[in-house]
């Protein structure tokens, strides 16, 4: 299996799934998240950040504005608490309406190393589509996301579509991924789960960027500026490759303390993992653990 | 849009929390800077108190006089020239409360004692 030339592959996501509807919809989430989102324009694609009041990731997800609705797709992991938050944070003067998606609306990563050229069939243009815009072609919404491994698109789908894309897919040639090979795609992207980000500050995870200092108050503001002014993390979220087999938890490196292991998966004799390491000031690649080498790369959203 | 509309397309809501009997709890001065900010409208207007989501620590206060919007989804509570209401979906968050108001020029104004609340925000408007 070669991770550094990806096939035109597809994964159906089981995320949790919200529509939030009325019209202080955006306003309403915009007060929970660490993202500002309330300058999105109908049509756009925002990820955004939940954290808790030390500024520690609690929930993340993609924020869709569709013509005065949002949808939000987060971490199935989290649902029951985020969406416990939107409907506890909503005024009762506000028209604010969440509505629970889970097993209507679907979506579908598709990876391809050829610009998505066979998608022309949908209308879709890769090279000339602009990155978090949706792109609507019947009752379907597409999406170019950036991603540093390969050419990204993600579809959002009615169920009752589901059965339909897939065939249209598979007739273009693209291969449904199983759940091994979606892990591996995941990581190689450097698309964390909220396993990889629970509990960790957004600066740590390489997750500044959905992180604007400039919206006000919000859960974890205080912290996040504290970051931001002193300019760095102690801990850095990245990828670990390697030859020997790497289990999910705490492990000691030498001269680095630990690294916490957040995914792996081992493949063809290869592992490949994400994990939180303490790296102080040390700019190394390749540390050792368990007694075997792993090529580290520092990861930030891309 | 067709994604999110069409025949047959109808999703559950989320429902509200729990619902408890509110008790709240003012200080004279709190009841008096309320009565000279009602201005004789005890008759017609009330004092909606109410959390939303918010601030550094999650949730913020609200206080606001309007016109009496009826007891639709409101607790109501007499408190002597006017009433008070709360709506039953901040009736956890908002039980138990301390209502106090400070007449200083530095941070003055309504304070507001949380016993539900685990932290709440320096400047006083902020919970969680």
């Amino acid at each position: 299996m070669s991770l550094s030339n990806p096939r035109s592959e597809y994964y159906v996501r089981s995320d949790a799934v919200t529509l939030i509807q009325g019209v202080d919809s955006l306003n309403v989430l915009d007060r929970m998240v660490s993202t500002k989102i309330l300058d999105m324009s109908n049509l756009a694609c925002r990820d955004a950040l939940f954290c808790d009041y030390n500024g520690r990731i609690c929930d993340y997800g993609t924020v869709y504005a569709i013509s005065g609705k949002v949808l939000l797709i987060s971490s199935a992991a989290q649902h029951e608490i985020t969406r416990r938050t939107l409907v506890d944070g909503t005024s009762w003067d506000e028209d604010c309406e969440i509505l629970i998606a889970d097993n209507a609306i679907f979506r579908i990563s598709i990876f391809s190393n050829d610009s998505h050229e066979k998608l022309s069939e949908f209308g879709i243009n890769y090279h000339a589509a602009e990155a978090n815009q949706l792109i609507e072609s019947g009752d379907h919404l597409f999406v170019k996301r950036e991603s540093t491994f390969c050419d990204r698109l993600d579809i959002l789908v009615k169920s009752d579509n589901v059965n339909s894309i897939k065939s249209l897919l598979s007739g273009l040639d693209y291969e449904e991924m199983d759940s091994e090979r979606w892990e591996i795609c995941r990581i190689m992207i450097g698309d964390p789960t909220i396993n990889d980000a629970l509990g960790n500050l957004p600066e740590e995870m390489g997750m500044g960027t959905l992180v604007s200092n400039d919206k006000g108050c919000y859960p974890g503001q205080e912290v996040h500026a504290r970051i931001e002014s002193r300019g760095r993390t102690i801990k850095n979220f990245c990828r670990l490759t390697g030859s020997s087999p790497l289990e999910i938890g705490k492990h000691p490196i030498t001269d680095f303390g630990s690294i916490s292991v957040s995914s792996s998966i081992s493949i063809d004799g290869i592992t490949h993992a994400l994990a939180m390491i303490r790296l102080g000031e040390s700019s190394t690649e390749v540390v050792q653990i368990d007694g075997g080498n792993f090529s580290m790369e520092l990861l930030s959203y891309p | 849009m067709g994604i999110l509309g069409g025949e047959g397309f109808s999703l559950p809501v989320v429902t509200e929390t729990e619902v408890v009997n509110v008790k709240l709890n003012f200080t004279e001065a709190a009841i008096g800077a309320l009565r000279q900010n009602m201005s004789g409208d005890g008759e017609s207007h009330v004092l909606v108190i109410s959390a939303q989501s918010g601030g550094c620590s999650g949730y913020l206060y609200d206080m606001k006089i309007i016109e009496d919007p009826g007891d639709d989804g409101f607790q109501r509570i007499d408190i002597g020239d006017f009433d008070v209401l709360v709506h039953n979906k901040d009736s956890s968050m908002l039980n138990g409360i301390n209502i106090d108001f400070k007449e200083t020029l530095m941070g003055g104004g309504f304070q507001i004692g949380n016993p539900n609340a685990d932290r709440s925000c320096g400047c006083g408007q902020s919970f969680g």
